[in-house]
């Protein structure tokens, strides 16, 4: 059987708000529990689409470096970039390279009196850090 | 005495100890309670008897760890600095370094009773009382000679056209320091923060650090009794303490309402009329920019505390992690050319 990570951390996050802290006398340690099922949710929802949303990420990214690769530095062996594994680690390390090439990417592109090829960049950069902020949002 | 956590029990032995000695008196603790929310310190309400008479005091014990690396001494002496003037604050009683009492250093105020930090239950009436007394002493603060208290005795006094360069380079700093992953977003800020750096401040001014709905201690009856956590005061532009306190972080749920109160113009109205300043628009934005980056470093090193293992407190974890998240998008906003303006905006 597959595990159901996921939901049996939001189950747990349940059990500990709905079950355990009513029994709890001491505010702050009920204050306390609240933050952790709070936690343990945000935790469930990582688990289930955290690698998801960096490949989304290292995709858009790497669209992005692929259009501009006259701006960046070593485009070819950025754009080579594949995380090994999905193990988290892996997918945080393609994932960081990226982001800072983005970084650089963005710096030469907002200085003052830009052209509209930069302007146009600028703006497709911020499309996607939008989009990357709606993904990796917490709902709460 | 190890430096971790101490549990209300503990406390309630070795603050007697330490109450006697500074007394002289006979002091028996009757209840000790640990308040939840205390991010930069631990924090605990102490309800004892002084030679037979109840009186109630807080303690603010140094942590290993915590949201902001602060300097309690600051902080103790912004409170007994303030404490004269007409903006109410605790009454700061003791600050011993000595760890000999509670395994960390401490200070002692006395209890501020009958009041609350929680706006939500408030109607309309009580809202606008209460924000209206909020900016107004937040302008009054503004107007304040800073030295003529004793603050050059307590912290730097940076001249009027260093104030906002200070600021971004400290937390430009922490984000370097703290940062688990490349930030793009508070990088982009920081670079407009750097490239539209505003006008010297008209005044320097005490900056309180964190003046926002949660940071004081309030009655429906009496309104403000109290302005807590001081611990990030420091000398600068007092649009600083206006724009943190405009953030829209605090707005949660009413994005109409700064601090869940009164309308961002409205506060801006009272906080202009109280401290005799006005609010250039243009310079204003970059210090909104400028707090939200220091939200986000103090999110950002929250979450290095917890993940680091200096903090195992949840809300270190899950404040920089949810925090961190809107934090971004509130930036996003205000400074993307597309911007979606759902959790701030350039405009107020």
């Amino acid at each position: 059987m597959i595990p159901h990570a996921a939901s049996a951390l939001r189950m747990l996050a349940q059990r500990i708000m709905m079950s355990v802290l009513p029994e709890v006398k001491s505010a702050y340690v009920a204050a306390d529990g609240a933050m952790v099922s709070m936690l343990l949710t945000a935790l469930s929802s990582e688990l289930e689409s955290g690698v998801a949303n960096r490949v989304s990420d290292i995709e858009e990214m790497k669209a992005i470096l692929a259009r501009y690769s006259d701006r960046v530095e070593n485009p070819e062996e950025l754009l080579s970039l594949t995380p090994a594994s999905f193990r988290l680690t892996e997918v945080n390390r393609v994932h960081d390279l990226l982001t800072r090439a983005l970084i650089l990417l963005h710096e030469t592109v907002e200085v003052e009196n830009v052209s509209e090829a930069q302007a146009n960049i600028n703006r497709e950069i911020f499309v996607y850090l939008h989009d990357h902020a709606e993904r990796h949002k917490l709902s709460i | 005495m190890n430096s971790e956590t101490l549990t209300p029990d503990q406390v309630a032995d070795r603050i007697s100890a330490f109450l006697r000695e500074q007394w002289g008196q006979d002091v028996q603790i009757q209840q000790v309670e640990k308040i939840f929310g205390g991010a930069s310190r631990e924090t605990f309400r102490v309800s004892l008897l002084r030679a037979g008479e109840p009186v109630g005091v807080v303690i603010r014990r140094d942590p290993p760890t915590s949201l902001i690396d602060t300097e309690r001494k600051l902080e103790y002496g912004a409170y007994a600095a303030i404490y004269p003037t007409d903006i109410p604050v605790p009454e700061p009683l003791f600050l011993e370094d000595d760890p000999k009492w509670l395994g960390q250093p401490f200070s002692v105020m006395s209890e501020v009773t009958d009041a609350q930090t929680d706006v939500s239950a408030l109607d309309e009436a009580g809202r606008m009382r209460i924000g209206e007394q909020k900016w107004r002493l937040l302008g009054k603060l503004a107007a304040m000679d800073p030295i003529a208290l004793g603050f050059d005795e307590l912290t730097e006094v940076p001249g009027v056209e260093a104030c906002a360069l200070r600021e971004l380079e400290y937390w430009t700093g922490v984000i370097a320091k703290d940062q688990f992953h490349p930030e793009p977003i508070a990088e982009a800020a920081i670079r407009w923060l750097r490239r539209n750096l505003p006008a010297p401040a008209v005044k320097l001014s005490i900056v309180h650090g964190d003046y926002r709905t949660g940071n004081f201690l309030f009655s429906e009856q009496t309104g403000i009794k109290a302005v807590l956590d001081w611990e990030m005061c420091h000398l600068g532009n007092p649009l600083e303490d206006l724009a943190w306190s405009l953030d829209p972080l605090w707005s949660w749920g009413t994005p109409e309402l700064a601090g869940r109160l009164l309308p961002p113009h409205e506060a801006i109205r009272i906080w202009e009329e109280s401290s005799g300043l006005k609010v250039d628009i243009k310079d204003f934005f970059w210090w909104r920019v400028l707090v939200a980056v220091k939200a986000l470093a103090i999110w950002i090193s929250s979450s290095e505390d917890f993940h680091n293992g200096n903090s195992r407190d949840a809300i270190l974890a899950y404040a920089g992690w949810a925090m961190t998240d809107r934090q971004n998008r509130i930036l996003l906003d205000y400074l993307s050319p597309v911007s979606r303006n759902e959790f701030g905006s350039r405009t107020l």
